[in-house]
């Protein structure tokens, strides 16, 4: 049996053949982490 | 995706060449400044009408970029080195969708979703329905009115290109059917929000309105953002519903043509509806959950709603960009009869949903 976090591969799934998810996560990292403060509109 | 089939969606125009990110910056900065003259041009009439005391209506950025888009794409011949960042398009329109899910409550997502999905489920059956039932009259190939039907009844250019490979359908007959959607979407983006103003429709009656009724998924949410920002931010719930059910769809057909002899077995199920769930659906609530339970505050919402509105410029651009006005009726005609009366009986099935909910739901 594998001892991966069942997350692991549902994250593989959520983000394969998907860059956007990836880059739209990325993204909303970047705002958590408080490295991207403002985006005027 | 079959060549022909990227081809006509236009997301595929140089093969067997080694992949560079340089390759996208000529489109990308095209694209950019497309959508930066469109919200320009916005504020810029704004303040003319305000410094002479007109009344001129408002016209949204959205429209102004997809105008200047159209313009520069169908007057100028733009090299092609501008083709492969022109159809990075659908990428900033699902980076878009993701990162809207920070302006969104989770349990207005579930509450709206709930009635979108069950207008979504007869708005398919219907679309389907009526689509078969129009081919089969108009005397087109059955596979050809399995992937326009797809096509009207789903999302557009993902599910005909999703469905041909799993029902084995000729790649002329996918180029057919989406070349018919894209230009049918192109008209709609300018139909619905003049019929929706005609009709005094309320935002939120019009955001499920064009996302129930609009094909391609960036045309759907650029005609809800051309009515309004509400409109625009419904329209993609909506239209996240209806591709959300491009698995099941598919599977139906596929299981169909399998019976008759004319496409290969499914095999399992379930990794056979998993592999085609359209993961940016799924990055909209992780988002939006993530938001519900506090993970963001206020100002990092805001910044991430910021960052969506910006993708989605991108996206409008694009729209505008990669639309072909002279190629656009050099379809064959019988197809393209058969989705326009087909689009037409569908904004009316639809519109008649959207107002029966109104009543029911209070929208």
């Amino acid at each position: 049996m594998s001892k991966r976090p069942l997350g692991v591969p549902f994250l593989r799934w959520l983000t394969q053949d998907s860059w956007a998810v990836l880059g739209a996560f990325l993204l909303a990292g970047l705002v958590k982490a408080g490295l991207l403060k403002t985006v005027p509109w | 995706m079959s060549p022909a089939a990227a081809s006509a969606a236009g997301v595929l125009e140089t093969p067997a060449q080694p992949f560079a990110w340089t390759r996208l910056l000529p489109g990308l900065a095209l694209m950019a400044g497309v959508g930066w003259l469109g919200k320009l041009a916005e504020q810029g009439l704004a303040a003319f009408a305000k410094a002479r005391h007109l009344r001129l209506p408002n016209v949204e950025y959205v429209l102004w970029a997809i105008l200047i888009g159209l313009v520069l794409a169908n007057t100028v011949r733009l090299p092609r080195v501008f083709q492969a960042g022109i159809a990075t398009c659908d990428f900033w329109l699902k980076v878009g969708i993701v990162l809207l899910g920070a302006r969104f409550a989770l349990g207005d997502v579930l509450q709206l979703g709930g009635i979108s999905l069950a207008l979504v489920v007869v708005e398919i059956a219907g679309s389907l329905a009526l689509m078969l039932w129009l081919a089969r009259r108009f005397g087109l190939e059955p596979k050809l009115a399995s992937l326009l039907a797809v096509g009207t009844a789903v999302c557009g250019v993902a599910a005909i290109i999703a469905a041909q490979g799993s029902i084995d359908g000729e790649d002329e007959d996918a180029a057919i059917a989406i070349a018919a959607i894209l230009a049918l979407g192109a008209v709609a983006l300018f139909a619905f929000p003049a019929i929706g103003h005609a009709l005094h429709l309320s935002d939120r009656s019009f955001g499920v309105w064009s996302g129930l009724a609009v094909d391609n998924t960036a045309e759907s949410v650029a005609a809800g953002a051309i009515f309004s920002e509400t409109a625009g931010k419904l329209a993609v719930l909506v239209k996240s519903t209806r591709n959300a059910m491009i698995g099941f769809v598919v599977l139906g057909f596929a299981l169909y043509w399998h019976r008759r002899g004319q496409a290969r077995a499914v095999g399992s199920k379930t990794a056979f509806l998993a592999a085609r769930f359209p993961r940016f659906v799924l990055g909209f609530l992780a988002l939006s959950a993530l938001t519900s339970l506090h993970a963001f505050n206020r100002g990092q919402a805001l910044v991430l709603g910021n960052l969506s509105r910006w993708a989605f410029l991108l996206t409008f651009a694009g729209v505008g960009l990669r639309t072909d006005l002279r190629g656009m009726f050099k379809n064959k005609f019988r197809p393209l009869v058969v989705g326009a009366l087909g689009e037409v009986l569908i904004a009316l099935l639809t519109l008649g949903l959207v107002v029966a909910a109104n009543a029911v739901w209070r929208l």
